[in-house]
């Protein structure tokens, strides 16, 4: 058939061939290649190009670092306020202190007024010291307090919490499936489709 | 939402991702794009071995556009502007797209500089009927929709199979063989030439 010949010079076609040898007059002889003075320069490609999966991939770690260190920071820092909660831990060390100084019983002071007198006083000394330690651990839990807010979150925050889990626990599966799928392999393709679905 | 909209990403940064794959696959069977390699790497045999493959690609376009005489010279021209900038080119399977590009806007160049008076001035060898016969064919390819004549020139002129022109143009197998078959129809109409079944 004359396309075939036209198309790949199988067969024969007549009129085509005459068209051909009468053209030929005009093709190109072969020749030497010119030769230019000056080397072609290095192709400037190594330097800066990057294989745009491996960019996706350290965009996604990237982000992912930042999101985790962004939730483990208050986590610590929520350890020592929890601590200071139960306020009594600061009494008995102040009690102790304060017993020692104030001796209600003891054998060697002489039974007189004097005595008597001094042991209302003694007392009232006592009560108020304790008082008033008491009132400065209270002021340093608040200072702490401060330094430190409270782990304690409202309803939207711990909804919004549980939702940046979620985005993190997906976008560390779907992570992994990228990258399966860019070494090839055929099942993580698969489980990308039915997540998908 | 969140969770299907970075599903959604993710779904096309893989896909991205394997796309960037698949280029590189196909770089690695193509001749031409190792050949390009050498050169851009300053082998002169690999550009020696491009500009035989290519020229008569070259050639075919510029005469469309320019008379025969100064054809050869530009051909020269083209390929040493190629071997110059040709660590520009970003995706060497793009070559011979970029190569015709290159050929066609030299010989607008040309055409712009010297206006030849009319193209009888062709430098002819031979100074015979056929030598007449040839340039009124060329000419009648030469009005011929632009899509249709280069594939005819390279096919009748350089003699280049519709397998060679794809390949050598960056055209498709059947892009090719359409306009091939289109031209050649309007050029028998236009030469007057029966189609002839055998």
């Amino acid at each position: 058939m004359k396309e075939d010949y036209l198309w790949d010079k199988t067969g024969e076609d007549a009129e085509i061939e005459r068209l051909e040898n009468v053209l030929s007059v005009f093709r190109h002889q072969g020749s030497e290649a010119p030769m230019p003075s000056v080397a072609p320069l290095p192709e400037p490609k190594r330097g800066w190009f990057f294989p745009l999966r491996f960019a996706f991939a350290a965009g996604f770690a990237a982000v992912l670092v930042t999101l985790a260190a962004f939730l483990i920071m208050p986590n610590r820092n929520a350890v020592p306020v929890a601590s200071v909660e139960p306020s009594g831990m600061a009494e008995p060390p102040v009690a102790g202190q304060f017993t020692n100084e104030a001796p209600i019983t003891r054998t060697d002071v002489p039974d007189n007024s004097a005595v008597a007198v001094q042991r209302p006083e003694a007392a009232r000394s006592v009560r108020a010291e304790k008082i008033v330690a008491r009132n400065e651990s209270i002021k340093a839990v608040r200072r702490t307090a401060k330094r430190h807010p409270s782990p304690a979150l409202t309803a939207e925050e711990k909804h919004a919490y549980q939702q940046l889990m979620l985005a993190l626990s997906i976008t560390g599966s779907k992570l992994k499936i990228v990258k399966d799928a860019v070494n090839g392999t055929d099942a993580a393709s698969e489980d990308l489709k039915k997540s998908i679905r | 939402m969140a969770d299907t909209e970075i599903a959604r990403n993710m779904f096309i940064f893989s896909e991205a991702a394997a796309t960037a794959a698949a280029p590189v696959a196909a770089e690695e069977v193509n001749p031409d794009v190792r050949l390009v390699e050498r050169v851009c790497a300053g082998d002169r045999e690999a550009f020696n071995d491009l500009y035989k493959r290519f020229a008569p690609v070259v050639h075919g376009i510029v005469l469309l556009r320019v008379p025969y005489g100064e054809a050869q010279d530009i051909v020269q021209d083209v390929f040493i502007s190629v071997f110059e900038n040709i660590h520009t080119l970003r995706e060497h399977a793009a070559f011979p797209g970029w190569l015709a590009r290159i050929a066609r806007n030299r010989a607008a160049e040309f055409y712009r500089r010297k206006r030849p008076s009319e193209e009888i001035t062709e430098d002819m060898r031979c100074a015979n009927g056929a030598a007449a016969e040839a340039i009124e064919i060329l000419d009648v390819i030469r009005s011929l929709p632009q899509s249709y004549r280069e594939p005819l020139v390279l096919r009748l002129v350089e003699g280049l199979t519709g397998v060679e022109i794809a390949e050598r143009t960056g055209m498709t197998h059947e892009s090719v063989r359409v306009h091939l078959h289109r031209g050649m129809s309007q050029l028998r109409q236009k030469l007057g030439i029966s189609e002839k079944r055998k």
